[in-house]
């Protein structure tokens, strides 16, 4: 299934995605991809990465609006 | 050579990093007083980095000063970056583990943005960046 990644946030929260990039905006950046595997934690996603053969994925955390907490790096 | 970019609602952008075993493309963020960047460890380890505490492999050369404490962490030469059309090669880069929910897996320090001009449009969310002159 081919997903619009930048509205991804919302509607996927709070799940973790690898996702084959299939459409870039004119500066290169993602805009379209199709799910490759997901989870709820990281590290399983891990796992699941593990027994793909894809090399080249976007990886991410689809994250809710607003945040609980404020973020600083 | 250079290369302008709208920035997601939260301030992150997506980079290709390139490995022995693959390419990631990561959320990432600017940080001009960080003088490495830095990569979520997990990450480095599956695209096939050295990026482990295991006493037998372990790869902890730099000692890492952050807000809140100074650890060691796995110090890698990542061998390709992207920023959009932008392509950087051999970059110094920190591995550490940060946080899950901070939505951020690549902060891209100095060890990268070193050789090119920053403008940073907030207001319109756009960022550009040039190759520098000293």
């Amino acid at each position: 299934m081919e997903i619009d990644l930048a509205h991804i946030d919302a509607k996927y929260a709070p799940f973790w995605y690898a996702v084959k990039v299939t459409a870039r905006d004119e500066h290169g950046q993602p805009t379209k991809g199709v799910i490759i595997c997901e989870h709820i934690t990281r590290k399983m996603l891990s796992q699941e990465l593990i027994k793909q053969a894809e090399e080249d994925l976007c990886v991410f955390q689809a994250l809710r609006e607003p945040r609980d907490a404020k973020v600083m790096i | 050579m250079g290369v302008a970019f709208r920035l997601r609602p939260d301030g992150t952008y997506f980079v290709r990093i390139h490995g022995p075993n693959g390419v990631r493309e990561l959320r990432a963020v600017f940080d001009t007083a960080s003088e490495l960047c830095l990569i979520q460890r997990s990450d480095a380890i599956e695209l096939g980095y050295n990026a482990f505490y295991i006493p037998e492999v372990a790869n902890l050369k730099t000692k890492l000063l952050t807000p809140h404490y100074l650890v060691k962490v796995p110090f890698i030469t990542i061998s390709k970056i992207e920023v959009g059309k932008l392509v950087v090669e051999n970059v110094l880069t920190a591995a550490q583990d940060l946080s899950n929910e901070l939505g951020v897996d690549f902060v891209m320090g100095r060890s990268l943005l070193g050789n090119y001009k920053l403008v940073y449009d907030f207001p319109r969310g756009i960022v550009e960046l040039t190759e520098g002159s000293p």
